[in-house]
C-alpha cells in the first residue's frame, strides 16, 4: 500500500496528538485516518449535485 | 406450470410466522379515525390555480352554471394567496392556518447555505443511520426514511384530536403524509419510485438533438433489428449495493413486418399495442437483492411504429397496492383504492409538462395523457364522495392547474408562443377544464344536504408569463454577486463560477433571494445585523425598479422583505426577500439553479406559458361558499381558521387566519 | 394419449362438481384429503411396513440412551452414528413407495394446475392469443383466419414474430362462457377454447397443442389439434390465480402438499400405516 505524508500546522498537530491521546487512539495515524473516514463517508452518502440538479429539473417550473 | 415465484415463499413464510404469532386470529386491521358523527358536514374542492377572473367571465358567459348556483346560495370571492404564490406554499398556508413563517415551506425550492446548492423545499430522504458492508453488499440495520419538511400541525390533525372524521385526497405539500389516523393520501410533492417529482423515459429509433438526460426525462437511441427492440428501463437506485449503482429492467418489443402493431414484453407483463395507443396501469419489480425489489406502476404509450420507432413509458409511479414508499394513512388506505380502481397515478403532479415541453408529446397527446389523470380523480371521487357521510371531505384536482401552464399561449394574443392556427384547436382547452370543474360541482351539490357546507377554493390563479427575468443576472449587473471568471458567464449552473467572497446576494427558487451572510453561507460576507438590513431594503428598493428596456413595464411589483411579512417560529430560515413579479413576468428558466446568463429579460419560448409565481396580489385564488362570509378578503389561511370553526373546534394560538363565518 | 386424458380428466370434473361455486378452498381441502388417502394406501403396499416399524423403534431406542448417557461421550457418539444409520435406513425403505407415488401424483398435480393455477378472464379483460405455426411455414404468408364469436373480440391484426414462429392477437373477452374461436387454415378449420367469467372451480386450458406425447401429457385440458394443419400450438395468456389466505396469496401447489400431508399423517392411526 502506498503512503503518503500530509503536513499540518504545528498548532493543529498538537491538537491533535492531544486529542489522539485523550480519545484512547493507539497512534495518531490511526486517529487521522478515522477523522477523514467518518468525514469522506459523510460527503458520499450526500447526494451529487449533479443527481439534484436532475431532481430538481424534473419539476415543471424548472428547466 | 405456474412457477412459484420467490415473492409467494417469503409471503408464505410471512404468513406462516404472522399467523402464530397472532394465535391464528386475521390481519390486523386498521382503525380508522373519529367515527364521531357530526351535525355539520363540510366538503371542500380544492381546485388548484383556478382564476377569479376566468371564473367571474365563464359565469357571465353562462358556462359555469352550478359555480353560478353555489355563488347564490352564498358568496364568491377572490381568496388571498400566499407569499410567493406557489402551491407547495399556499397549500401549506392552508393546511396549517400560518403563513410560512409557521410551516418553513418558503419555495418550492430552498437551499443548502453551506455549500450552496438547491434542494426541495418539502421533503428530504434519508439514508439508513447505519448499515453492515460484506463486499459489495450494503445491509442497512435501520430503514431509510423520507421527511416531510413542513412545520405545524395539520388541521386534520386537529380535527382528529376532537373525533372529526376527515378523508384528505391529495393535499399537496403532504408527502411523505404526516401521520394521522385520518384517511389521507398525499399529493403533490409525491416522487415517483425514482424520486424524482416525475422522470418519463422516451425510446426512439430517431436521430434526436436532445441530450440522454433532459429536465423529467429520459430519451434512449435505440435499434430495431429484425422488427425487435431491445432496451433497458432504469429504475431506482440499489441502495443494497456498494456506490448504489442504478437498477433497470430488461424489455423487449416486438413489431410486426406490416402492421403498424407491437408486443411489449417486460418482467411477467405482455401485450400488444396499436401505434398510438396507451396501455393500462403494468407492474414492474427492480430487483435489489435476492428477497428485495423495489415494485412500481407504469404506462405505455406506442407513439409510433413506422418509419421510426417512438415509445414513451410514463414516470414509474409508487404503485398503490404495494406502495415502496409511504403514500397513505392509514397505510391500508392507498391498497384499498388500487384494489378497487387498479392503478393509478400516485405521482404529485401526474400532467407530464415536461414531455410536452420537450415536443415528445403534442399538445393532443398531452391533453389525452392528463385525461387519463383528470379520469382517474374524478372515479375516486364519486366513491369517497358516495361514501362521505360525516366530518370533512377534501378533494383536490391538478388538471386545472397544469392545462392552464401549458395551454395558456393560445388565449394569449401577446405570448411569444400564441399560434392562430393551434390556437383554433387548442383555445378552449382551458375553458373545458373549467367547465368539467363545473360538472364536478354539480355532483356534489346533488350530495349537499341542508347540514352541508361545500367550499370550492383554488390556492392562486393566473397570469401570462411571457417574459422572464434573470435575476442573478440582475444582481450580477447590480454589483451584488460576482464571477470567478467573467468570460464563462453564463455557462454554469449552481453558481460554479461565484466568486463568493465578492457576493452580497443570490437567487435560487423562484421567488426567493438570499443575503450571502456571515456565518450562515459557507462564505458568507454579509454580517448580520444593520448591514445586512440596510443591503435587504436596498436591494428591495432597487428590485421594484426594474424596468423592462423593450416595452418600458415594471418587472417586479413588489420585493417584500421576509421579516415584515412573516410571522412565526420560522421566519429565520426564510429567504430575505420574496419577489413579486409583476403580470407577464416571472423568474427565468435559469434562475431557480443558480444560473447567471448575459441578459437579463427575454421572451419565454416555452410552452409553459400560464404562471403564479408572481406578485400575490396580482393572482389570488377563488373561494366559492354556500353561506355569506363576514370576513372582506379571505386569505388561505382563513379557511382553516373556518374548518375548525365549523366543528366548533377552538383556532390554536399559533393559527394566523379567523374564522369567516 | 387423448383417449386416457379425456378419461382421467373426467374423474376430476366428477369429484369436482358439487364444490365448482364454492371457495376453490373447498375443492382443494377435498382433492388433498383423497391424495392423502391415496398416498397412504400406496405406502402401506408399497413399503416393507415391518421394516420401517423396526428401524424407526431403534431411533427411538438409540434417542433414550442418548439420554440416559448424555455424560458418557463414548456412547453418545456412538449413539448418535447408530441414529444416523437407522435414519438412511428409513430413508431407503420410503424411497420405493415415493417412487411408486411420483408417477400418479405428476398426473394429479398436471390435472389440478388447471383447476387451480388460473383465472377465468373477465368481460372486458383483454390478454393475448398465442398461434405458434410449424418450423419452415412462412408466418407473413400463412393464411390465417380467426372467426370470434360475439362474445369474444379480437382487437388487433395479426402480429407476427418471424423469429419465434409465432402470431400474437389482442383478444378481449365480452360476456361470460366457455367460448370457442374458430381458426380457418388452408380449408380446415380447429378451435380453441376461451373462459370467461367462469364458476371460482373450474377447469381452465391455456394451452391446445399439435399431436406429440409429451406436449399431450403437459397439456391435457383439449384434444390435441390435427397433424394436417402446420400449427404448433394456439394459447390464451390467462391470468395467475393464488389460494387466498386472510388476504395472503399462496401458490396453490403449497396448500396442495400442506394439507395432503397434514390429511396423511392425521390417517395414518386410523388406515394403520406406518410412516
Amino acid at each position: 500500500m502506498g503512503k503518503a505524508k500530509v503536513k499540518l500546522e504545528k498548532d493543529l498537530m498538537d491538537k491533535v496528538k492531544k486529542y489522539a491521546e485523550l480519545a484512547g487512539y493507539s497512534s495518531l495515524e490511526e486517529f487521522v485516518t478515522h477523522c477523514l473516514e467518518k468525514e469522506i463517508s459523510k460527503l458520499e452518502e450526500s447526494e451529487s449535485e449533479e443527481e439534484i440538479k436532475k431532481k430538481l429539473k424534473g419539476l415543471g417550473y424548472i428547466s | 406450470m405456474n412457477k412459484l415465484n420467490r415473492r409467494e415463499f417469503i409471503k408464505l413464510s410471512l404468513t406462516a410466522g404472522s399467523f402464530l404469532a397472532l394465535g391464528g386470529s386475521s390481519a390486523p386491521i386498521i382503525k380508522a379515525s373519529g367515527k364521531k358523527e357530526t351535525p355539520e358536514k363540510l366538503i371542500i374542492l380544492g381546485l388548484d390555480g383556478m382564476d377569479p377572473h376566468l371564473v367571474d367571465v365563464l359565469m357571465n358567459q353562462g358556462k359555469l352554471p352550478n359555480f353560478r348556483r353555489l355563488q347564490s346560495l352564498g358568496d364568491f370571492r377572490p381568496l388571498r394567496t400566499s407569499t410567493p404564490p406557489q402551491s407547495p406554499v399556499a397549500w401549506s398556508n392552508f393546511i396549517t392556518g400560518m403563513n410560512p413563517g409557521g410551516h418553513g415551506i418558503f419555495d418550492f425550492l430552498h437551499r443548502d447555505p453551506e455549500r450552496y446548492i438547491p434542494l426541495f423545499s418539502a421533503a428530504a430522504s434519508e439514508a439508513a443511520k447505519s448499515a453492515i458492508k460484506i463486499g459489495n453488499l450494503v445491509l442497512p440495520l435501520s430503514g431509510g426514511k423520507i421527511k416531510n419538511l413542513r412545520k405545524g400541525r395539520a388541521f386534520w390533525q386537529i380535527l382528529e384530536d376532537h373525533d372529526i372524521p376527515a378523508t384528505i385526497f391529495k393535499m399537496p405539500s403532504n408527502y411523505p403524509p404526516v401521520p394521522t389516523k385520518q384517511q389521507t393520501l398525499s399529493g403533490m410533492g409525491t416522487t415517483d419510485i425514482l424520486g424524482n417529482p416525475g422522470l418519463f423515459n422516451y425510446y426512439t429509433t430517431e436521430f434526436l438533438e436532445l441530450k440522454e438526460d433532459i429536465g423529467g426525462g429520459r430519451i434512449h437511441e435505440v435499434y430495431a433489428i429484425g422488427n425487435k427492440v431491445e432496451a433497458t428501463l432504469p429504475g431506482p437506485r440499489n441502495s443494497f449495493k456498494k456506490d448504489r449503482p442504478e437498477s433497470w429492467l430488461d424489455f423487449t418489443v416486438y413489431l410486426d413486418p406490416v402492421n403498424p402493431l407491437a408486443k411489449i414484453v417486460i418482467q411477467d407483463e405482455e401485450f400488444i399495442l396499436k401505434e398510438g395507443e396507451w396501455s393500462d396501469w403494468k407492474s414492474v419489480r427492480f430487483p435489489m437483492i435476492p428477497t428485495q425489489s423495489v415494485p412500481g406502476i407504469c404506462r405505455f404509450y406506442l407513439k409510433q411504429v413506422r418509419p421510426e420507432f417512438k415509445l414513451y413509458i410514463s414516470p414509474i409511479n409508487i404503485d398503490p397496492s404495494a406502495p415502496a414508499l409511504p403514500i397513505s394513512t392509514p397505510p391500508a388506505y392507498a391498497e384499498e383504492l388500487a384494489k378497487k380502481f387498479g392503478g393509478f397515478y400516485t405521482q404529485g403532479l401526474p400532467a407530464d409538462t415536461k414531455a410536452l415541453d420537450h415536443g415528445v408529446f403534442d399538445d393532443g397527446e398531452f391533453l389525452e395523457q392528463d385525461n387519463f389523470v383528470l379520469q382517474e380523480r374524478m372515479d375516486i371521487f364519486d366513491h369517497e364522495l358516495s361514501r362521505f357521510e360525516s366530518g370533512l371531505l377534501f378533494y383536490y384536482v391538478s388538471s386545472t392547474d397544469q392545462r392552464q401552464h401549458m395551454f395558456w399561449r393560445y388565449i394569449d394574443q401577446e405570448h411569444p408562443l400564441y399560434d392562430p392556427k393551434l390556437a383554433s384547436i387548442y383555445g378552449k382547452t382551458i375553458e373545458s377544464i373549467y367547465i368539467e370543474m363545473d360538472r364536478m360541482l354539480a355532483k356534489t351539490m346533488d350530495k349537499m344536504d341542508k347540514n352541508t357546507i361545500l367550499m370550492v377554493m383554488s390556492d392562486h390563479g393566473f397570469t401570462p408569463f411571457r417574459r422572464s427575468f434573470h435575476l442573478n443576472s440582475w444582481l450580477k449587473e447590480n454589483g451584488y454577486l460576482n464571477l470567478i471568471n467573467a468570460w464563462k458567464q453564463g455557462e454554469e449552473d449552481l453558481f460554479m463560477n461565484t466568486d463568493w467572497s465578492r457576493t452580497k446576494a443570490y437567487a435560487y427558487g423562484i421567488n426567493s433571494l438570499f443575503i450571502n451572510q456571515a456565518g450562515r453561507e459557507g462564505e458568507g460576507v454579509v454580517r448580520p445585523g444593520a448591514e445586512k438590513e440596510a443591503l435587504v431594503r436596498e436591494i428591495a428598493q432597487k428590485l421594484e425598479q426594474v424596468k423592462d428596456p423593450q416595452t418600458g413595464e415594471r418587472i417586479v411589483s413588489r420585493a417584500f422583505v421576509a421579516k415584515d411579512i412573516y410571522r412565526g417560529r420560522y421566519v429565520e430560515e426564510a429567504p430575505e426577500i420574496i419577489v413579486g413579479y409583476n403580470r407577464g413576468y416571472r423568474a427565468s428558466w435559469s434562475t431557480p439553479l443558480g444560473r447567471i446568463p448575459k441578459n437579463l429579460v427575454e421572451d419565454n419560448k416555452e410552452k409553459w406559458s400560464g404562471d403564479h409565481c408572481m406578485d400575490p396580489n396580482v393572482i389570488p385564488g377563488i373561494l366559492l361558499v354556500n353561506r355569506k362570509s363576514k370576513v372582506e378578503h379571505p386569505a388561505l389561511y382563513d379557511l382553516t381558521a373556518t374548518i375548525l370553526d365549523v366543528f366548533n373546534i377552538e383556532k390554536p394560538e399559533e393559527m394566523i387566519g379567523k374564522s369567516i363565518f | 394419449m387423448w383417449i386416457f386424458n379425456s378419461i382421467f380428466g373426467k374423474i376430476f370434473e366428477i369429484i369436482f362438481i358439487p364444490f365448482r361455486s364454492l371457495s376453490p378452498w373447498v375443492g382443494m381441502t377435498l382433492i388433498s384429503l383423497l391424495t392423502g388417502l391415496l398416498m397412504l394406501l400406496i405406502f402401506r403396499y408399497t413399503s416393507n411396513q415391518e421394516g420401517i416399524r423396526k428401524v424407526k423403534n431403534k431411533i427411538k431406542a438409540h434417542l433414550l440412551e442418548l439420554r440416559l448417557f448424555k455424560d458418557s461421550l463414548a456412547l453418545s457418539l456412538k449413539a448418535q452414528g447408530n441414529i444416523f444409520r437407522s435414519n438412511i435406513k428409513y430413508i431407503g425403505y420410503s424411497g420405493k413407495p415415493l417412487l411408486v407415488m411420483i408417477v400418479p401424483l405428476i398426473l394429479i398435480l398436471i390435472q389440478l394446475n388447471f383447476w387451480f393455477a388460473y383465472q377465468s378472464l373477465q368481460p372486458g379483460e383483454i390478454t393475448i392469443l398465442k398461434v405458434k405455426v410449424q418450423e419452415g411455414q412462412n408466418i407473413l404468408d400463412l393464411e390465417l383466419k380467426i372467426e370470434p364469436p360475439r362474445s369474444l373480440a379480437i382487437e388487433t391484426l395479426p402480429l407476427r414474430i418471424e423469429e419465434q414462429q409465432e402470431i400474437n392477437w389482442r383478444l378481449r373477452a365480452k360476456e361470460g362462457g366457455l367460448h370457442s374461436l374458430v381458426f380457418r387454415i388452408n380449408g380446415q378449420s380447429f378451435v380453441k377454447k376461451v373462459s370467461v367469467a367462469q364458476k371460482p372451480l373450474s377447469r381452465i386450458s391455456p394451452l391446445r397443442v399439435r399431436r406429440n406425447f409429451i406436449d399431450e401429457l403437459f397439456n391435457p385440458g383439449e384434444a390435441p389439434i390435427s397433424k394436417d394443419i402446420p400449427v404448433k400450438s394456439i394459447e390464451v395468456k390467462y391470468p395467475n390465480k393464488n389460494m387466498n389466505l386472510f388476504g395472503w396469496h399462496i401458490h396453490w401447489i403449497i396448500v396442495y402438499f400442506a394439507l395432503s400431508i397434514i390429511f396423511g399423517f392425521a390417517l395414518k392411526g386410523v388406515l394403520k400405516v406406518e410412516i
